[in-house]
């Protein structure tokens, strides 16, 4: 029989085991590995010193040059709802590469394939039993660097490109050229200009006409080096009638310092293509008293160019110190659509200001936006987006619905929506709510057996559900998970 | 010495104040202008870089050069809102006219006069506080002000009757300018309404600011009703600041019809628990104007309400911008807070712009905000002429229907009457 | 005999400044139902949110003994896999957790707790499923969101369908009658009366007699002014429904 004597001491073990568990960040270990570092600073030495690391084509150097020149004259935006002291561009390092060279997957220095084991990435394609399709492929790429890409001979096979953007340069110098910077224009912003000039690794893929990739394909993040920005450079082609889900994550040493991550992700759909973007995104977001973590300062954008494609942005955001991020979509071809479903939670002194832009071009073009802010301790979750229908988006449609929800009194939830329609047959709705969990929930889940953190996890959950949904399972699993541990701390 | 921008150049020549203007004997009046005036020209125009400027801008101004109108009488007849008002302050070029005003016989409590009037005595005090939000526009109308209303009532007086004012202009050879600072101010527990009606045809080119400061103490009650009806030709850029105390309550009801840059901001702070702001707002705009409302409503008490409710119109090619704002301060608890916006294109070269914003800093309140942009209902359109009315008529009632959720909290005959003179002006261009 | 459920030994409870308990003393064995009845504001609501664990009352004196051990030291969740039930007279809405994931998270947590194996998904499903065909409860239900949207009737019957699967020692229903019509009170109190069980104890808290012709008591209690006025059978309810409570509220 169940006593309360039992149970109470069941409770005394639950909450001696608590501080083990407290260490919420998971991720924040250091590889210590050989590694080998561009001059500290940024200069035009530093641009070509990436540039003739990665073996680079004279044209891409002078794109990264004009790049450079032109972001000397920028000024860093300042219209977001964030605070940080100034950003010290020269004291970090742009480049950090493990010094071991590898020419295949099975030369992949163990330190870094414990790394990802630790992380829970298979980068090793034995991983996958004898006789299951495999159904997800991974790019790893390690501060400046890919360090192995899994399946790529399988995706060879049907047409699938899926390699580091640096292999790409080399091998599709014509497909690169093309695409590279014709979604995000070179001098986009203050952010996007800089990773132009120096950006490292990421990913590229292209879906030849018609093939439906056979697997998720995913590029992990892992910043490990002290002192160093990175900035990864993602660029996808889906080819007429392709489809592709891209996921991308990310994770970070525990630092006292700040270091940058300012990304640049390209997606491109032709006619009848749909590309699926998810990303759940853990950079180490800092102590509970706001020390350290990581400036993420990304631009995303894709460009639905064919009739009939399709874009959907899905993003899970719990970590970094700061998130300025507006995944978005120029709806060029008529009956293009463009999703974006966002989830952002901001704890202890983590700031986020994120959203989208859905730019209505063509004909019955259709957007729709769920963002689901949630703020606890003292962070500050702001929402910033645009719906802007041009003249000729006969029949546009877009349905927007933004969330917060507040867990405690020293945090702020903010919603900064702009709409701006110039067509009048196209219909635009935008709701935005605010709630907090209320103490009636709290005591309901408790009374069925819940713990404080259980319920608010559980409430937190259903509060984000219709993103978490978008998301792949194995990946919406992840996202639960992360979203409670974000959460520990912000109750009581 | 600064140089004078063209359109001022009339006004100011050479740099120096005008001596008509109201007050001149004030040294500390003289010098708050002088100190405006240099901020003014120092800071220039807002320009689309400021945020709340984005979707105004003001170059159409700066083409023109603006004269005082000359003293004329007006020839316009005057449409009441209302047949049983309490007093009547009418105001002609921006100058309040004994003649035409019926303030003879005002209910006890309440007291109208002018800011010309205030400013003749020895003792005048500096009575225009910094308002929120303030702008450049501010340190113009400051530098330059003529008139105004100023009206009191006071505490526990409780006006039945509505007060109107009207403001009617002339026919000009020039264009011309004027700057009004309103004050309205209500004691503990007074009530009062105000109808006023602003109903310009003129021809010539007019711009105006008007800075209304108003203060609601504990337990007041406000109702202001503006019917504005601009000719084309119109640039007014207009502040309410209201200030609501412990219980007050404040309703707003802004009616903007046609104008070519028509700004209308009104900023509230809820100061004491349990004070409440309604706003509502109807915008039409048919030719090639902006009309660009912004509204900056500010909790800073706990258990204190908000509502608004706001309908966007843009046929020509005009543009209709909303921009709200709602902030929750950190003590505001249990704040309940409603916006819900929605615009209606009514040609294909119009533009309706929206940014309704929520900055919270509170986690116990409620707080939300809708919005919604499109033509009119298909279905409904469809529904109504499947029963047989005529597509013009389906449009017009559906038109109606969308304008007429704002007045519904009013009386019945108001309500008939306001809708009627709305109608009138959106289908006629008559007054 | 063995030893009582519950014992409520000269309770007292405020809330901030205002005394709402002023001396509960009840005694509850394996078994037996006992109905609590009294007007409003006597603090019978109190009670079973006491009982429960729910915050923000303070106990200035008394003790509160479930199956002889100390109740009020535990936590609400501690209590929920000890056994005490509360079946909540405003259930609860929770947006965007389905009814189904609701129960399994708590049930599993529950039987955690107690050192039951969990059950697996398959498992769970078979067992809700069974449980809500006996309460007439539409399967759809079970999937949207945790008594969003539900009627009265449906919200109760989530209430008992809990129950049943938390099969608890001590079961507090509180009010459960408010908002029913008849029909809806007629199958709630058939679950109810489903899972009378002689290991197994219940409260019943009610303004009116008439749930109690339905769940038929074995102790009745009076309750006004914060104590306990008069105790006898099930008698004194049909007593209290010719009479009402005037003369108790003047008592106290």
């Amino acid at each position: 029989m169940n006593t309360a004597e039992e149970l109470s001491g069941k409770a005394r073990t639950l909450s001696e085991l608590k501080p083990l568990t407290d260490k919420g960040y998971a991720q924040g270990f250091v590889t210590d590995i050989e590694q080998e570092f561009a001059p500290k600073g940024l200069s035009e030495d530093t641009v070509r010193f990436i540039s003739a690391k990665k073996n680079e084509p004279e044209w891409l150097l002078q794109w990264r040059l004009k790049a450079y020149r032109h972001w000397l004259t920028m000024t860093e935006p300042d219209w977001g709802k964030l605070n940080h002291p100034p950003i010290d561009y020269q004291d970090a390092y742009y480049y950090a590469a493990p010094k071991k060279k590898l020419k295949s997957l099975d030369e992949v220095d163990p330190q870094l394939l414990e790394t990802y084991k630790k992380l829970g990435i298979p980068i090793s394609e034995q991983e996958t039993l004898a006789g299951v399709e495999p159904r997800i492929a991974v790019d790893a790429v390690f501060d400046s660097v890919s360090v192995a890409t899994t399946f790529k001979k399988k995706l060879e096979d049907i047409g699938v490109i899926f390699c580091a953007i640096s292999e790409a340069v080399q091998k599709y110098p014509e497909l690169v050229q093309q695409y590279l910077g014709s979604v995000v224009p070179i001098y986009d912003n203050y952010f996007a200009t800089l990773n132009c000039a120096v950006f490292t690794d990421g990913s590229f893929v292209y879906i030849p006409k018609g093939v439906r990739c056979p697997m998720e394909l995913s590029t992990y993040f892992r910043i490990n080096a002290e002192n160093t920005g990175q900035f990864e450079r993602t660029l996808i082609i889906a080819d007429e009638g392709s489809h592709v889900s891209y996921l991308e994550g990310c994770t970070a040493p525990k630092r006292d310092e700040n270091q940058l991550h300012a990304a640049v992700v390209e997606l491109v759909a032709l006619d009848n293509a749909q590309i699926k973007y998810s990303t759940v995104q853990n950079w180490y977001p800092g102590d509970e008293n706001g020390k350290g973590g990581i400036y993420n300062f990304v631009t995303k954008r894709g460009a639905c160019r064919g009739d009939h494609s399709k874009i959907s942005w899905t993003q899970v955001e719990t970590g970094s110190a700061i998130t300025w991020k507006y995944p978005s979509c120029i709806l060029q071809g008529d009956h293009s659509v463009g999703e974006f479903y966002s989830v952002a939670m901001t704890n202890h002194y983590q700031q986020a200001d994120t959203g989208t832009k859905m730019i209505h071009i063509g004909k019955n073009t259709k957007s729709t936006i769920v963002s689901k802010g949630i703020s606890a301790g003292k962070g500050q979750n702001t929402y910033r987006g645009l719906v802007k229908i041009m003249p000729k988006a006969e029949g546009a449609r877009n349905h927007t619905q933004c969330d917060s929800l507040l867990i405690g009194d020293l945090c702020g939830a903010h919603t900064i929506p702009y709409i701006e329609s110039r067509n009048r047959t196209a219909r635009l709705e935008h709701e935005a709510t605010t709630s907090k969990i209320s103490e009636d929930q709290l005591f309901y889940c408790r009374q069925r057996g819940l713990s404080s953190e259980d319920a608010v996890g559980l409430i937190v959950n259903g509060f984000c559900k219709e993103v978490l949904n978008e998301l792949p399972m194995e990946f919406a699993v992840e996202a639960q998970k992360l979203l409670s541990i974000s959460l520990e701390g912000s109750v009581g | 010495m600064q140089s004078i921008p063209t359109y001022l150049s009339q006004r100011i020549a050479g740099g120096v104040l005008p001596a008509d203007l109201p007050g001149q004997q004030h040294a500390w009046l003289v010098q708050k202008r002088e100190a405006a005036l240099l901020r003014f020209l120092n800071n220039g125009l807002p320009t689309a870089q400021d945020e709340d400027w984005r979707y105004t801008h003001l170059r159409a101004i700066e083409k023109e050069t603006f004269h005082l109108a000359d003293q004329s009488t007006p020839t316009q007849t005057i449409e009441h809102m209302t047949q049983d008002f309490c007093g009547s302050a009418v105001f002609v070029d921006g100058i309040l006219s004994k003649t035409l005003s019926k303030l003879d016989n005002l209910p006890a409590g309440l007291s109208v006069s002018c800011v010309r009037e205030k400013l003749k005595g020895q003792q005048a005090d500096d009575f225009f506080p910094a308002m929120i939000g303030a702008d450049s526009w501010h340190d113009l109308n400051t530098a330059l002000f003529d008139d105004g209303a100023v009206i009191d009532v006071a505490a526990g007086a409780v006006i039945e009757k509505p007060l109107e004012v009207i403001c009617l202009s002339t026919k000009q050879n020039n264009a011309t300018a004027y700057h009004a600072k309103n004050s309205i101010h209500l004691g503990e527990n007074a009530s009062l309404k105000i109808y006023k009606s602003k109903i310009s045809n003129a021809s010539h080119v007019i711009f105006s600011t008007h800075m209304n400061h108003i203060t609601l103490q504990k337990g007041a009650k406000l109702q202001r009703i503006v019917l504005s009806k601009h000719a084309d030709t119109t640039f007014t850029f207009v502040h309410d600041d209201v200030l609501i105390h412990e219980g007050a309550v404040f309703e707003k009801t802004a009616i903007n019809l046609g104008g070519k840059i028509i700004r209308q901001k009104t900023t509230m702070n809820l100061a004491g628990e349990n004070a409440y702001a309604g706003m509502n707002i109807l915008t039409h705009t048919a030719q090639d104007g902006t009309t660009d409302a912004l509204v900056d409503m500010r909790h800073n008490a706990p258990h204190t309400q908000s509502k608004q409710l706001i309908r966007s119109l843009a046929g020509g090619k005009a543009r209709a911008v909303f921009q709200g704002k709602i902030t929750v301060a950190q003590i505001a608890q249990k704040t309940d807070a409603a916006q819900n916006h929605q615009g209606m294109l009514l040609s294909d070269t119009a533009e309706i712009d929206a940014k309704p914003t929520l900055e919270i800093y509170a986690d116990d309140v409620k707080c939300s905000h809708g919005n919604t942009c499109g033509a009119l209902d298909e279905t409904a359109l469809f529904y109504l002429r499947s029963r047989g009315i005529p597509k013009e008529e389906a449009e017009r009632l559906l038109q109606q229907a969308f304008i007429a959720e704002l007045f519904e909290p009013f009386e019945e005959s108001l309500r008939d009457s306001l809708m009627q003179r709305i109608t009138d002006i959106i289908e006629k261009g008559a007054a | 005999m063995s030893t009582p459920i519950l014992e409520i030994k000269n309770l007292h409870a405020r809330v901030e400044e205002k005394e709402i308990l002023k001396g509960i003393n009840l005694t509850i064995n394996e078994g037996e139902v006992h109905a609590i009845m009294g007007p409003n504001g006597s603090g019978k609501s109190t009670l079973s949110y006491i009982l429960a664990g729910r915050e923000g009352y303070e106990i200035t004196a008394g003790e509160v003994l479930f199956k002889g051990k100390d109740l009020l030291s535990l936590a609400p969740e501690e209590r929920a896999a000890a056994g005490v039930f509360l079946g909540f007279q405003y259930p609860v809405e929770i947006p965007g957790v389905s009814n189904i994931i609701f129960l399994k998270t708590c049930v599993n947590s529950v039987r955690k707790a107690r050192g039951q194996a969990e059950y697996d998904a398959i498992k769970f499903l078979r067992i809700v499923r069974e449980k809500a065909k006996t309460l007439n409860m539409d399967e759809a239900m079970l999937k949207r969101s945790v008594n969003v949207g539900f009627s009265g009737g449906e919200k109760k019957r989530a209430e008992i369908l809990q129950m049943a699967l938390f099969e608890p020692s001590l079961a507090v229903l509180d009010e459960t009658d408010s908002g029913l019509d008849i029909d809806a009170l007629k199958v709630v109190s058939d679950g109810v009366n489903a899972l009378r069980d002689p290991s197994r104890a219940m409260l019943v808290i009610t303004h009116y007699q008439r749930l109690l012709n339905h769940i038929v008591p074995d102790h009745v209690h009076v309750m006004a002014a914060g104590r306990i006025q008069e105790s006898g059978g099930r008698e004194l309810a049909q007593k209290l429904e010719a009479n009402g409570y005037a003369q108790y509220i003047k008592a106290a």
